[in-house]
């Protein structure tokens, strides 16, 4: 009998890829291959874009020439010389702020001109609303008429705290009562216009209506100048309320105002929890304000607003028509050749270039069914367009067409999977071929419907090349949704994080800030990917669960 | 035969395209009996049953002749509502087919198709229902549970409620113990027995023993004909063709 026991020949190569074990090894490879270049590109971007937030130390700089900076280390480069006896050169970036003296926040130097460096407590940071920041030491404060000094730092918060609340007087007045005044009066304005192009009415009429809008133009107007008035109150409180004097590392003495002063922070004074406690309450000011400066400084609200409405809108457009579109394929027509030929061309719809998608968006939303809708119904107020430019509503109807094949693919699949059974089954007690789809057939296919919805999330928040020619704007002061009824204004333009990372990444003057922004922008991005990924795919499993279909 | 007849079928003829599966069928089955049909497999037993309720009708290329009197409706008929026929007239299939609802919903399913949403009427009609079908006491306190989670013999007996919850005349059973244990088949058989008092039952099966155990009256098919067709005791003691005592006695099938 022969042994069962392996044999020295019997381990060799040859037996271990006969079981087939050097597949397993490549399979295992190339999933850890993928798995690398994935963590690789998320650490990448979570590192780079999130740790611009954290406060680092200021330094000040003496030069071999005797002159002194102040900035903060961003960059080392060393720069290979041809010459073999002269050393690689050391480069190092420091942002040094104070773009209106120095026309840049940025500079290089050399690392041999660099004399020393040091990191004085004094140092002061003041984020400013313009210009950007600036690095010095504050000498005294003017406050209210008052002078302070150095010793007395509680000032220096109590005058920035006054500052602020004005600040905020002021953004709610600007916010609320002028944007819904505004609103108001364009309101009036478009009605005004609608009077007059409408035929139906005769003079008499049209000269009663004009007075009622006058009378109400007049009301709003005067309530208008009132809420200007109180502006003007708070801008001049703001303006008056002081400065601080500050030197600059090249002992050039400035006021800065009061007014124009975001916050006040001594780096090299900070411990851990310090700039933890900082990093945080920056990194919230990123998500939740409006962008400043060319949107190099500030937070992206507005984007990851747009982003969010763009995707949902879309979902809710795409959602009802893929289902309905591989319904009626799957279940009321002829399985025959254009039924075969409609697949395919659907099938092939999902590998079209996104931009094409951009250009038919353009042309058939925006030009036709936007010029169309404008004629019929906004034509007082042509030539001006109302639907007849690129906004909200025909972005996301562009992208409702790029991701339909996804939603009609994974519904057709839900249902060829319903068993035969289940079908008959509910027909033998009565329903017709409508209840049967509706109370059955539908729910147990929710599952793919979802698969469906989540790959068509995926593929639609991260395109930005169609958007760019149907509605996503680098700047839209207005949300699609907003206070003024009737509360959803789809013919707005947007922004979007996508098409803001272009924005800043490339179109921007200024690159040195704007690079660790785009870092910034690409991490929320994909953070909010996940989040809208994992909202649908817990909705999925709670119905798979629910509709575990017959095996 | 003294019983009235609740089905009767005169010279049908079934074609799928254009193979003849059945031949000529002439049959009269009696109300609140149990007749059962047997055969060898494929000789179009389950096409038979499927024709009282119109099943066929979902098939593409059927096509069908002569008249199926369901007491003295032709169901055939063009003015045939067939939601209605089908509420009077229930299957239940070979393999347990509930819908991934709750048990509750299972069983009101139909009478929610009817447009029935009275609570208490829906309540009341589950719970006779589930009685009928033997299975309240085993699912009185979880109605809400899916209706996967049951075994194969309560998810038979589950869809026999389904069934007999729109009221039905006639219950069509196509080999209903086919896919199950001993045990729950003979829960199915009492059920059988018990629900010929308010119902007209067709039964498909395959098993000498389970048409003799239940059935009062007993056709035998053969290659698409009524080779024979008689009350049960008479088929299993006296057949009058040689084709139905080789079958019954195991010399084919
Ligand atoms: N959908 C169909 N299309 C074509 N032929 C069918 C179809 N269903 C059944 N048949 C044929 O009809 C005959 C009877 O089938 P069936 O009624 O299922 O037999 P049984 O239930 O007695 O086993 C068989 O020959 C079968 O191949
Ligand atoms: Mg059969």
């Amino acid at each position: 009998m022969p042994s069962l026991k392996q044999t020295e020949q019997t381990r060799s190569w040859s037996q271990w890829k006969k079981n087939g074990e050097h597949w397993v090894w490549v399979n295992a490879s190339a999933v850890a291959i993928c798995l690398i270049m994935v963590i690789g590109l998320i650490g990448l971007i979570v590192v780079r874009g999130l740790g611009h937030f954290w406060v680092n130390d200021v330094q000040q700089i003496q030069l071999q020439n005797g002159t002194l900076w102040l900035g903060e280390q961003i960059d080392t480069e060393k720069s290979i010389t041809n010459d073999a006896k002269q050393k690689s050169k050391t480069q190092i970036l420091y942002k040094v702020g104070n773009r209106e003296e120095y026309s840049l926040d940025f500079k290089w130097f050399d690392g041999e001109q660099i004399k020393n460096t040091t990191k004085p407590e004094w140092v002061a940071v003041i984020e400013r609303y313009e210009w950007g920041n600036a690095y010095g030491k504050i000498t005294n404060l003017h406050w209210q008429g008052k002078t302070y000094g150095i010793n007395e730092p509680q000032a220096l918060d109590n005058a920035l705290q006054a500052v602020q609340n004005i600040r905020e007087k002021i953004h709610t007045i600007e916010k609320n009562d002028i944007g819904r005044t505004n609103y108001q009066l364009n309101e009036i304005r478009l009605e005004r216009k609608k009077i007059k192009a409408d035929n139906s009415l005769n003079e008499i009429q049209k000269n009663k209506f004009y007075a009622q809008l006058y009378h109400k133009e007049k009301k709003i107007s005067a309530h208008y100048q009132e809420i200007k008035k109180e502006l003007d109150k708070h801008h001049k409180k703001l303006e008056e309320q002081g400065y601080v004097t500050f030197v600059l590392s090249d002992n050039k003495s400035k006021q800065i105002n009061l007014g124009h002063i975001v916050r006040v922070y001594f780096p090299n004074q900070m411990d851990v929890v310090d700039r933890t406690l900082f990093y945080f309450e920056k990194l919230w000011e990123f998500i939740i304000e409006d962008p400043r400066e060319a949107n190099t400084e500030g937070g992206i609200f507005p984007a990851i607003f747009g982003t969010v409405a763009l995707v949902m809108l879309m979902t809710l457009f795409v959602t009802p028509l893929g289902i309905i579109t591989a319904i009626y394929l799957r279940e009321y027509t002829r399985q025959g050749l254009i039924v075969r030929i409609i697949r395919i061309s659907v099938n092939n719809l999902a590998g079209v270039p996104s931009i094409v998608y951009g250009v038919f968006g353009l042309g058939f939303f925006v030009y036709f069914m936007g010029g169309s809708i404008d004629e019929l119904f906004y034509s007082f107020n042509l030539p001006s367009p109302t639907f007849g430019s690129p906004n909200m509503l025909w972005a996301s109807l562009t992208l409702t067409l790029l991701t339909l094949p996804v939603v009609i693919v994974s519904t057709e699949e839900g249902l060829n999977r319903i068993p035969r059974a289940i079908r008959e089954g509910s027909l033998a007690l009565g329903s017709t071929k409508f209840e049967v789809l509706w109370r059955i057939i539908i729910p147990m296919i929710s599952p793919s419907i979802m698969t469906g919805i989540i790959l068509a999330i995926a593929r639609a928040a991260g395109e930005v090349a169609p958007l760019m020619l149907v509605g996503v704007v680098k700047l839209a002061p207005d949300l699609v949704i907003d206070g003024n009824a009737p509360f959803i204004h789809l013919d707005r333009q947007f922004m979007h994080l996508g098409f803001h990372i272009f924005d800043v990444g490339f179109q921007s003057p200024n690159i040195e800030a704007a690079q660790p922004l785009v870092y910034a922008t690409a991490a929320l991005l994909i953070f909010i990917i996940l989040l809208l990924n994992i909202t649908t795919i817990i909705i999925r499993n709670n119905l798979r669960e629910k509709y575990k279909a017959l095996e | 035969m003294a019983a009235p007849i609740a089905l009767t079928t005169k010279n049908w003829c079934l074609k799928y395209g254009k193979t003849e599966a059945l031949k000529n069928l002439n049959i009269e089955i009696p109300e609140k009996k149990v007749t059962a049909f047997i055969g060898p497999s494929g000789c179009g037993k389950s096409t038979f049953l499927r024709c009282f309720n119109r099943m066929n009708d979902l098939i593409d290329n059927v096509s069908v002749e002569g008249k199926i009197m369901l007491y003295d409706e032709d169901i055939y008929d063009p003015r045939v509502d067939i939601s209605i026929l089908r509420q009077s007239v229930g299957l239940v299939f070979q393999k347990p087919n509930p819908f991934p609802k709750s048990i509750f919903e299972n069983v009101a399913y139909g009478l929610r198709i009817q447009g029935k949403k009275n609570k208490t009427e829906l309540q009341d009609t589950v719970e006779w229902a589930l009685k009928n079908a033997n299975l309240w006491n085993e699912v009185h306190n979880r109605l809400n549970d899916n209706s996967l989670s049951l075994s194969g013999g309560q998810q038979q007996r589950l869809v026999i409620a389904r069934a007999i919850a729109v009221k039905p005349q006639v219950m069509l059973l196509d080999e209903p113990t086919s896919a199950l244990d001993p045990l729950s088949t003979l829960k199915i058989e009492e059920l059988i027995l018990q629900l010929k008092q308010d119902y007209t039952v067709v039964i498909v099966t395959h098993n000498m023993q389970q048409a003799a155990r239940v059935s009062d009256y007993t056709a035998f098919l053969y290659l698409g004909e009524l080779i024979e067709f008689n009350e049960t005791t008479k088929i299993f003691s006296t057949p009058k063709e040689k084709q139905t005592e080789d079958y019954i006695t195991g010399r084919f099938g």
